[in-house]
């Protein structure tokens, strides 16, 4: 009796442990990043704008989005881009005026998904975020003037994954 | 004929005498960091450093956006309307001056 509760409890934890140990795996590539999808964004060179203003990709649970500043190294420019939930550019366009275009003020907005740091010419930073679903998510430029003045702004369309 | 003589030199008055203030840009900073102006006056932005600035205003009835302004070069704006803004630089997050007109 004694050796077959022993058995049981023993199958039990090996199979708890199998477990614990896919879901650790499945964390782990969720964080890499492996079951999602990645994007590139850059700026113009000196220009106050981005190399493209429309990007479609397909819909994931995670999103990887790189941002290089291409800006030459002697032109101070800074870049950033801050990912928003669908329909908010307006609304946050002006609460950025209003913030002073304080990123330390603006960074909590409920309107960013995501948002890179400040980044000097040649920097790059990737980031990730996980939309909700499918849909038209505006990018901008949070640095002074770049988004509501000089058009530094763009969309990024998530479609609706193909079925494989 | 005689009410238009009267009336011409009340249009005329108020940009007759409209100034032009310099602001300097220098160490990547404006030489003032608020100023007070007529309507009708002209801010000319003198860059005398060694790196191009970008003057702009997002807030209307001043909104405005001079461009980028390269080292040595002058660029001017005239401000027609009462109102409260504040100019920044698209370049360096920090430049920011304070412009009153009324």
């Amino acid at each position: 009796m004694l050796n077959k509760t022993l058995k049981i409890v023993s199958i039990l934890s090996l199979f708890i442990l199998n477990k614990q140990g896919l879901s650790k795996d499945k964390d782990k590539e969720r964080l890499a990043g492996k079951s999602g999808v990645t994007v590139s964004l850059s700026t113009k060179g000196n220009d106050i704008a981005f190399d493209q203003t429309s990007i479609q990709i397909p819909f994931a649970e995670n999103i990887t989005l790189t941002f290089v500043n291409q800006a030459l190294k002697g032109s101070e420019i800074l870049h950033n881009v801050a990912v928003l939930k669908p329909g908010s550019v307006d609304t946050f366009l002006k609460a950025l005026q209003l913030s002073g275009y304080d990123l330390d003020k603006i960074k909590n907005d409920p309107s960013i998904l995501v948002m890179t740091e400040a980044l000097a010419p040649g920097a790059s930073q990737s980031v990730q975020f996980h939309p909700s679903e499918p849909g038209f998510y505006p990018f901008v430029c949070v640095m002074p003037g770049h988004a509501d003045m000089l058009g530094m702004k763009g969309t990024l369309n998530i479609t609706k994954a193909s079925k494989k | 004929m005689k009410r238009f003589l009267v009336i011409l030199p009340l249009v005329i008055t108020p940009f007759a005498f409209a100034k032009d203030h310099i602001i300097t840009q220098k160490g990547k900073a404006f030489s003032e960091s608020e100023i007070t102006l007529a309507p009708g006056d002209n801010l000319i932005f003198k860059n005398d450093d060694d790196t191009s600035h970008n003057v702009f205003s997002a807030v209307e009835p001043m909104k405005f956006n001079l461009g980028i302004q390269k080292p040595g070069s002058e660029a001017s704006h005239k401000f027609d309307s009462a109102g409260v803004a504040e100019l920044r630089c698209a370049i360096h997050p920090k430049m920011k001056i304070k412009v009153t007109v009324k």
